[in-house]
């Protein structure tokens, strides 16, 4: 079998190297009513957009910084740019119309390669904006919407407006409620009813100059028995100043509909990577979360299923890699309130460097959730001996007929294992790499093939001088 | 071919060889006998370079090239082959990616995955296993059966200079048993191949006909010579050997 997107090519340089930035300039810095009105009118959006924005701005300068998981006092929203664009031309239909610097980037991430061979349709973020943002005509001609958000608000206000913000409140956190007052581009996309897709569709999102900010908000619909999937991937450069994402992403699933989200995430590690992704999941439906999480300095993320209708679904299996200066706190959250539901956690985590993995996860099921059944495993394996693994799971159950299942182990790689590798004549470092790829094996094979293999470059750049 | 020179070695701080020698030639197969705890099981650690095993004086070199210079992929590479006693569980790594691997690391230039595949299902079939074992991950949830036959599929794959069978045949049937031996044997017909072999059970050994046989007792060979040996420790078991070595220790000492 062999990958036509050769994505096993992509060196760090790819992912670390900037474009030009001097567009930038034109943005100024910092969070103001002026900023989120700019944005508004930039979008010219309906007068009720504004108004949520405006909403969302109070409540963020109300509600306060966490005060559990990682350390956020050194991220100064003051020193971040909220909005910016680089393309005088967004949303291009071909690679062609799309800016030649820009779509160099996108190149060397292979972008335009997975899209010719795999996907099914594929949007490219940059900074603020959308590129580019093509869905093949067979699923357009079904009725499939896949777009720009931004566009999506003009093209579709109602459909939007009926799902945008009712999975993830404007005052769910601080992030979120940052997220809807300056939130520009992402996804929209709507599956309608029955629709199989049987490609995936990707949305990349590269955030390019310093001290930049990303608030994409994706939103998928997808109706009853409908099938899709849909994978993210994001990186940007290195600089050695704070850079912030605080993404969102809200998925419906319909009555027996069934979605998989994917992504990896990739931001350098001058990122504070605080997103929110949940799921609001229907009778018979099904939702599957597939996250690799390798950039970002700090990483706050708990994808979160919420199973409102009996015999609902969900699936969480998550990989996040900790490098030196890293710290991943992530896991899941699971709210059952139908009966009969099943939900599934996988959580593999390796920390290496002096590097830090946290397992936070919450499961919650509701006096109304009969024959609920959860079962959990996150595995943690340590690289050396300064990097730190804990697992923070959190359990409430207020229904006597649930089943629940926690499995945990923490360890460093077996020298066992290790020496048997060796006794064949493998070295040291390959041995390591393969005994971390098998580690992984259960999560990465969920991907497709092209994705399987990138996030297994990924982590082997990351893997790299890992024998002292 | 391998030279094992007053080898000593500890764990921790507890000595386990004091003094081994030995020397392996092309074609030889030699048997090590001895009771539980002398130092059978360390003198394969200690050649294939667990770092867990201290080596604390002696020599041992593979084709005149010294092993302490050498790491234990190297040593792997140099032609030394070891089967593990109780061969480690491996998550997500199928017997075709580790054994891939391991033929790319002997030899640079070996790429095809397909021919692996080719020798690996071949040699499978040899100890009774199917193709099923190349692709799940290697020893998991398999018999210590399974993992012995898994083994000798790999030892047949490798095809190193010289192997080093740590109780390959014990807790095994009558028909796994015959598998192995006949793995043996075809291994041994190759040219220039020696067999170190560490066994508890006389069948085995019968089906194998080794050339040399050894008496390891307390870390170092008490008596070597030929069949006769495997004999008289079928019919007097350890203690005799054991018994002659103190003699032996205590002349020194009066002399």
């Amino acid at each position: 079998m062999s990958s036509t997107v050769q994505f096993q090519e992509i060196s760090r340089a790819d992912l670390d190297t900037p474009n030009t930035q001097k567009y930038a300039e034109k943005f100024r810095k910092g969070l103001t009513e002026e900023v989120v009105r700019e944005i508004s009118a930039d979008k010219k959006e309906p007068q009720w957009m504004l108004e949520i924005r405006l909403k969302a701005l109070k409540i963020f300068h109300k509600k306060k910084i966490p005060t559990w998981g990682p350390d956020l006092r050194k991220l100064d929203f003051t020193d971040i740019r909220y909005f910016s664009t680089a393309s005088e031309n967004p949303n291009a239909k071909t690679w062609e119309e799309v800016d030649p610097e820009i779509k160099r980037t996108f190149e060397r991430l292979k972008i335009p390669e997975a899209e010719r061979a795999v996907l099914a349709g594929v949007g490219a973020q940059y900074e603020s904006e959308n590129v580019y943002h093509n869905i093949k005509k067979e699923w357009e001609e079904k009725g499939v919407i896949f777009e720009d958000f931004d566009v999506a608000v003009q093209k579709y206000p109602d459909l939007v407006r009926k799902y945008f913000s009712r999975s993830v409140p404007l005052n769910d956190h601080k992030f979120a409620a940052l997220h809807y007052a300056v939130t520009s581009g992402g996804t929209f996309l709507y599956v309608p009813k029955g629709v199989k897709i049987t490609q995936p569709l990707q949305a990349y999102f590269r955030m390019n100059s310093m001290n930049q900010g990303q608030f994409e908000h994706t939103l998928i619909v997808v109706e009853e028995g409908a099938d899709v999937h849909y994978i993210e991937g994001c990186s940007a450069p290195k600089y050695g100043s704070q850079a912030l994402h605080a993404g969102c992403v809200e998925v419906f699933v319909e009555k027996g509909a069934k979605a998989r989200y994917s992504s990896v995430e990739n931001w350098s590690k001058d990122t504070y990577n605080l997103n929110t992704k949940r799921a609001l999941v229907h009778e018979n439906a099904r939702m599957e979360w597939i996250g690799g999480n390798l950039g970002s300095g700090v990483t706050m993320l708990y994808p979160c299923s919420i199973l409102i209708g009996d015999n609902a679904q969900a699936d969480h299996l998550g990989v996040a890699f900790a490098n030196t200066d890293q710290n991943q706190d992530t896991g899941a959250k699971i709210i059952i309130n139908g009966k009969n539901c099943r939900a599934k956690i996988v959580s593999k985590s390796l920390a290496k460097g002096g590097g830090i993995t946290t397992y936070r996860g919450l499961i919650d099921i509701k006096p109304h959730a009969e024959n609920a059944t959860v079962n959990v495993e996150c595995d943690a394996l340590m690289l050396d001996d300064k990097s730190v693994s804990d697992t923070i799971p959190h359990i409430t159950c207020d229904n006597p007929t649930a089943s629940m299942t926690h499995e945990a182990s923490a360890g460093k790689i077996s020298e066992e294992v290790l020496l048997y590798f060796q006794s064949r004549g493998i070295d040291e470092e390959t041995a390591k790499g393969m005994i971390v790829n098998g580690f992984l094996d259960e999560i990465v094979k969920t991907l497709p093939l092209e994705y399987a293999v990138e996030l297994n470059r990924l982590i082997e750049l990351e893997m790299e001088g890992s024998v002292g | 071919m391998l030279n094992i020179k007053n080898l000593h070695a500890r764990l921790e701080q507890k000595e386990i060889l004091r003094g081994i020698n030995l020397q392996v030639n092309p074609e030889e197969i030699h048997a090590i006998l001895g009771p539980n705890g002398s130092g059978k099981s360390t003198l394969g650690r200690v050649l294939v370079g667990d770092e867990k095993y201290e080596k604390t004086e002696g020599k041992m070199t593979l084709e005149g090239r010294n092993f302490d210079e050498m790491d234990s992929a190297e040593r792997a590479q140099a032609g030394f082959f070891l089967s593990f006693q109780s061969p480690p569980e491996i998550d997500g790594v199928s017997a075709k990616e580790l054994l891939l691997a391991a033929k790319k690391a002997l030899d640079k230039d070996f790429r095809s995955s397909f021919r692996l595949k080719k020798e690996l299902s071949e040699n499978l079939k040899k100890l009774h296993l199917s193709d099923e074992f190349m692709t799940r991950d290697v020893h998991k949830g398999a018999s210590g059966g399974e993992r012995r036959k898994m083994e000798m599929a790999s030892l047949l794959t490798i095809d190193p200079k010289i192997a080093f069978l740590d109780e390959i045949d014990s807790g095994i049937d009558v028909d796994a048993m015959k598998a192995i031996a006949t793995a043996i044997q075809e291994f041994m017909k190759r040219k220039g191949k020696a067999l170190i072999l560490v066994s508890h059970t006389e069948k085995l050994l019968q089906m194998i006909q080794p050339t040399h046989f050894h008496v390891l007792c307390a870390g170092t060979i008490v008596q070597s010579g030929g069949q006769e040996i495997m004999e008289r420790v079928h019919q007097c078991g350890f203690c005799d050997f054991i018994q002659e070595k103190k003699k032996n220790s205590q002349l020194k000492v009066v002399s």
